[in-house]
């Protein structure tokens, strides 16, 4: 009796298995076996269309940690990166929760879902129409002049919106955030909702107060909502390439916004320097990495609550 | 005093200031977006601006309100594809979402629901591949594909993002949640495995996969950079690249650019519109599977 | 039985037409990468249904990308092993795929090289062989809206110091912010219109003595003019403003720097204006003090062949862009193109175009663009001095400092 049970569990296991195969050969084909290639690139020399390549170990990581690969080195691209990182993902988080919280406590359906749709709306624009209404909004006679001008009691200063570095980096942020916030929001609204009723009724019963049952109850039971949004939004950041890549186009200096993938796609298919490129990728690779798993460290706890 | 007033608390009235202000912020670029694409030029950029489109500021006698749209849809060459780029868009992001619901939820129900050998590996694995920037390995992808004879091509443009580490960790996520007395009640009811995910696994996962399809559509409605190296002739390109294009040669005409803007994103507000009732009541679903 | 000799017949038909299909010549198809141009278009596609006529197994595959797209697609798609036949690409873009044997010796049975001028295949050169054919030659000169000056009183300018005196009569700002301006730069094309400025000065790219960025005075004053014309200085312009040449042609800019083909471009978006003595075009501008009186750097696209090819593709490829250089005159009548041919550039038809002339004396006071090794990266690195120093206040030596560690860098191995 128990030896049958036991070899049901294996058949069983062995579906996981089964189902996990399909995407696991198009990982390999497309991801793995890129990022392998990418690797091994990494310790050559190779340059595009000049098919020769020769091994020369980690010459290219110390060539991108110690020389300022041609005015853009890779530290300013670090340095780009994880302020942009830090100055969206954070705020993003923090106002989408927000958002959220405020929404569920809306009394009718009906706003919570116009609501959440209109924050959603940015996000079903294409980056480069976003781009290219922001542009327009940013020109030094557009809206954000204006507003900015109504807003500070300030009259016909330009902002310099694409052009001071600060405020380049600043733009930059705004476009990622209107964007994406209202994904944010949806994701945690659907965490929000996995809460059982039953729950905030016993506290409401137990007398606590919005503020208590927030930190208290709301906030622990939504780590999973929590861990999986923060990766996905801290991943995407320091991933992100379009809006800078668009802003460049559109004329701004390159410097200040040279994100990490900025400078991969400039050294590599710019300038043709593929090895030097896929040493910076595999760098960037490991900073997801090690930031993804303390991330995972933080929310360890999350994936054992149950309801 | 007022019966209505007392039940608004101030903290409902600060919720309320918040949520508006929030909405002025993501809704009014697309309300200029909208508004500046009858607009002249000359209207856009005039200072104040005024939100209403006049033909004061019409600069020829032929020009209309539409006359953007006009430009925008016959491009400069009057060799309009427009129309073709906007519906090569709408096959790679609908046959890419419909591909990673399917196989991320198969997968990811593998990773939740079983314990089989190496499975953490698969997870850690699988997961590891979001930390790759596709910048990294768009050159080597690239080479994949194009032995794979699939550059310029349907294929090309769409079998590459035919699943996500993302989707595959959003459904585990989800699915860990999923009480398993359902699944082994299948089970002891006779139900196979592959039937069990179809009849009950999917079913029950109606919002995370409206999230996740909505997700993915919208990841390929964006892209930019792979149709750039994939897509060669006019008939194959997408809408990204057609706008890409389109202000490159008409850098200056701010309307022309915006009505080209508004136009491509009509599809994906149809869309999300018409999907949003299903989509938003996602939380009723959980609602319900909590009891 | 019946069946056999069905067999037979059957298999004999199928080798003679395959015998056939030996001796005539193969279908080739060819795809041809170009840039967008939109007075092109129509000439180049009703030539190349001709050229399809005369050489029926050839079919054409004409798709047209941005110039952006150009510079960045081509390598990469060559590098996959994917690559068009035939493509076209400007003088500063070319050296890594030269270096690097990507591309295929001209033919020389189907290009007559002789009929070019001197110098027209400097940039397409190694080791004496030659491996493209020039299709466009290019100078740019002060495009003038002769109206908006002489309204404002305004005299031609001759220098740089008078387009500041003009932009700083003619911008019309609110507060702190520019509506209007009157001349721009052609960012980020900082070979073609910048070194020259700097050379103007005495400065040069690389010196008599090879170093790079020679000339720190002459770089310096340069950059402080750029400093001193963007938002940073007197706010006359900028690089995230909407290209000069386009909105020229509406009439909202009183001057631009651009080429010939802009006359065309202009017949055809603002005939009124283009058939009315409203604008002129002028000299590029030099400084009060230049030592050298130097124009804007000349460029020319050149058509390329894949030298991945098969040897029936890249013969097409060249068939074809000879044809297309063949009908020359038409690419300068219809779309204002200069053909590098000596026919061409000795003809009557420059001249008779309006201010032709100017074009032509123009190009006698400028150079060929640097198009060596790494020109291309050079043109970004100088864009981010120029940038730098504009846009975020980078001191011009500190600038001029770190561009030529970079450039020194770049020929260092």
């Amino acid at each position: 009796m128990r030896k049958k049970t036991y070899s049901i569990e294996r058949k069983q296991a062995r579906w996981g298995l089964v189902f996990t195969i399909p995407c696991l050969i198009f990982f390999a084909v497309f991801s793995f076996y890129p990022i392998i290639n990418a690797f091994v690139t990494s310790l050559t020399n190779r340059r595009a269309i000049a098919r020769t390549s020769e091994f020369v170990g980690l010459e290219n990581y110390i060539y991108i940690f110690t020389k300022d690969n041609g005015g853009f080195p890779l530290s300013n691209s670090i340095r780009a990166t994880l302020i942009f990182t830090v100055g969206t993902f954070i705020p993003m988080i923090i106002a989408s929760l927000l958002i959220a919280t405020f929404l569920m406590q809306l009394r009718k359906d009906r706003y919570r879902g116009f609501f959440q749709l209109m924050y959603y709306t940015p996000a079903v624009l294409s980056s480069v129409v976003a781009a290219s209404i922001w542009m327009i909004i940013f020109d030094p006679r557009g809206l954000m002049n204006q507003i900015s001008n109504f807003v500070m009691r300030t009259s016909g200063v330009d902002y310099n919106w694409l052009v001071d570095s600060t405020m380049l980096q600043i733009s930059t942020m705004m476009i990622y955030f209107w964007k994406y916030i209202g994904y944010l929001v949806i994701l945690f609204i659907t965490g929000l909702a996995s809460i059982p009723n039953t729950i905030y009724e016993a506290a409401t019963v137990d007398g606590s107060s919005r503020w208590h049952t927030f930190w208290r109850i709301t906030l622990p039971l939504l780590k999973p909502t929590t861990a999986m949004v923060s990766i996905m939004a801290m991943l995407q950041c320091l991933k992100t390439f379009s809006t800078q890549y668009m802003l460049y186009q559109g004329g701004s200096s390159r410097f200040p916004i040279d994100v990490i993938t900025m400078n991969i796609y400039f050294t590599g298919i710019r300038n043709g320097r593929l090895g030097r490129a896929s040493a910076m990728s595999i760098v960037l690779f490991l900073i997801m990495l090690i930031f993804t798993y303390l991330q995972l460290r933080l929310n360890r706890s999350s994936e054992d609550v149950e309801y | 005093m007022n019966k209505f007033v007392g039940k608004i608390s101030v903290w409902e009235v600060i919720i309320w200031v918040i949520l508006i202000a929030v909405l002025l912020f993501t809704i009014v670029p697309i309300l200029f977006m909208v508004v500046s694409s009858f607009m002249d030029p000359k209207q856009i950029l005039a200072m104040p601006f005024s939100w209403i489109p006049s033909s004061e500021y019409f600069t020829s006698a032929d020009r209309t309100f539409f006359t953007n749209f006009y430009r925008a849809i016959m491009g400069n060459n009057d060799n309009p594809t427009f129309f073709r780029n906007l519906l090569n868009s709408l096959i790679i992001a609908v046959t890419d979402s419909v591909t990673t619901v399917l196989l991320a939820s198969l997968c990811g129900y593998g990773l939740a629901k079983f314990r089989f050998r190496g499975r953490n590996f698969v997870f850690l694995a699988i997961m590891s591949t979001m930390m790759i920037p596709f910048e990294a390995i768009m050159i080597p992808l690239y080479m994949v594909v194009s032995g794979m004879k699939m550059i310029n091509t349907y294929r090309g443009l769409i079998i590459p993002f035919m699943v996500s580490a993302f989707g595959v960790f959003q459904m585990r996520q989800y699915l860990l949640t999923f009480p398993s007395e359902y699944l082994d009640a299948a089970r002891v009811d006779g139900l196979s495995e592959p039937k069990i995910y179809a009849s009950i696994v999917l079913p029950n996962s109606k919002p995370v996969i409206a999230t996740l399809g909505i997700l993915s559509f919208r990841n390929q409605w964006d892209n930019l950079l792979w149709p750039l190296l994939v897509a060669q002739s006019e008939a194959m390109k997408t809408i990204p690249q057609y706008i890409t294009k389109f202000s490159e040669e008409k850098m200056t005409d701010e309307g022309a650019m915006m009505a080209c803007a508004f136009l491509a994103s009509i599809p994906m507000f149809v869309l999300f519109f018409t999907l949003s009732k299903y989509f938003l009541g996602g939380a009723a679903v959980y609602d319900s599977r909590k009891g | 039985m019946r069946r056999l000799a069905c067999f037979l017949i059957f298999l004999s038909l199928a080798v003679s037409t395959l015998l056939i299909g030996c001796f005539e010549d193969e279908e080739v198809v060819i795809e041809y990468w170009t840039h967008a141009d939109v007075r092109r278009e129509a000439l180049e596609e009703r030539l190349i249904g001709e050229f399809e006529k005369e050489y029926p197994h050839i079919k054409v595959e004409r798709r047209i990308l941005s110039s952006y797209e150009m510079i960045e697609k081509v390598p990469s798609s060559i590098e996959a092993g994917v690559g068009p036949v035939l493509f076209n690409l400007p003088s500063e873009e070319i050296s890594s795929l030269l270096l690097s044997s990507a591309l295929d010796p001209v033919d020389d049975s189907v290009v007559d090289t002789s009929l070019f001028i001197d110098g027209a295949f400097d940039a397409v050169t190694l080791d004496g062989m030659i491996y493209g054919i020039p299709r466009e030659y290019t100078n740019w000169c002060l495009y003038v809206n002769k109206a908006m000056l002489d309204a404002a009183g305004l005299g031609q300018p001759r220098t740089w110091e008078d387009i500041v005196e003009i932009a700083k009569a003619l911008s019309t700002y609110d507060g702190g912010v520019i509506e209007r301006r009157a001349f721009d730069f052609r960012y980020p094309y900082y070979l073609n219109f910048f070194v020259p400025m700097v050379e103007q000065l005495g400065g040069s790219l690389i010196g008599p003595d090879g170093t790079y960025i020679y000339g720190d005075e002459a770089w310096a004053e340069a950059l402080a003019f750029m400093r001193e014309w963007g938002p940073l200085g007197s706010n006359l312009g900028s690089p995230t403003l909407v290209n000069a040449r386009t909105i020229f042609t509406d009439e909202e800019i009183a001057m631009c720097l651009s080429g010939l083909y802009q006359e065309e471009r202009l017949r055809d978006s603002n005939p009124s204006f283009y058939d009315s003595d409203r604008w002129e075009v002028l000299p590029f501008p030099v400084f009060e003090d230049s030592v050298a009186s130097v124009s804007s750097a000349s460029y020319m696209h050149y058509f390329l062949v894949n030298a991945d090819r098969s040897a029936a593709e890249r013969r097409a490829g060249w068939l074809l862009a000879s044809y297309l250089t063949d009908h020359a005159s038409e690419y300068l009548d219809e779309v204002g193109l200069l053909v590098p041919l000596r026919s061409i550039m000795e003809g009557d038809g420059v001249l008779s175009k309006p201010y032709g002339d100017v074009f032509l004396s123009e190009l006698e006071r400028s150079h060929p663009i640097y198009s060596g090794e790494y020109a291309s990266e050079i043109q970004l690195l100088i864009g981010e001095a120029v940038e730098g120093v504009m846009l975020q206040g980078v001191e011009p030596e500190k600038a001029i400092a770190s561009l030529r560690a970079s450039v020194s860098y770049l020929f260092s191995k």
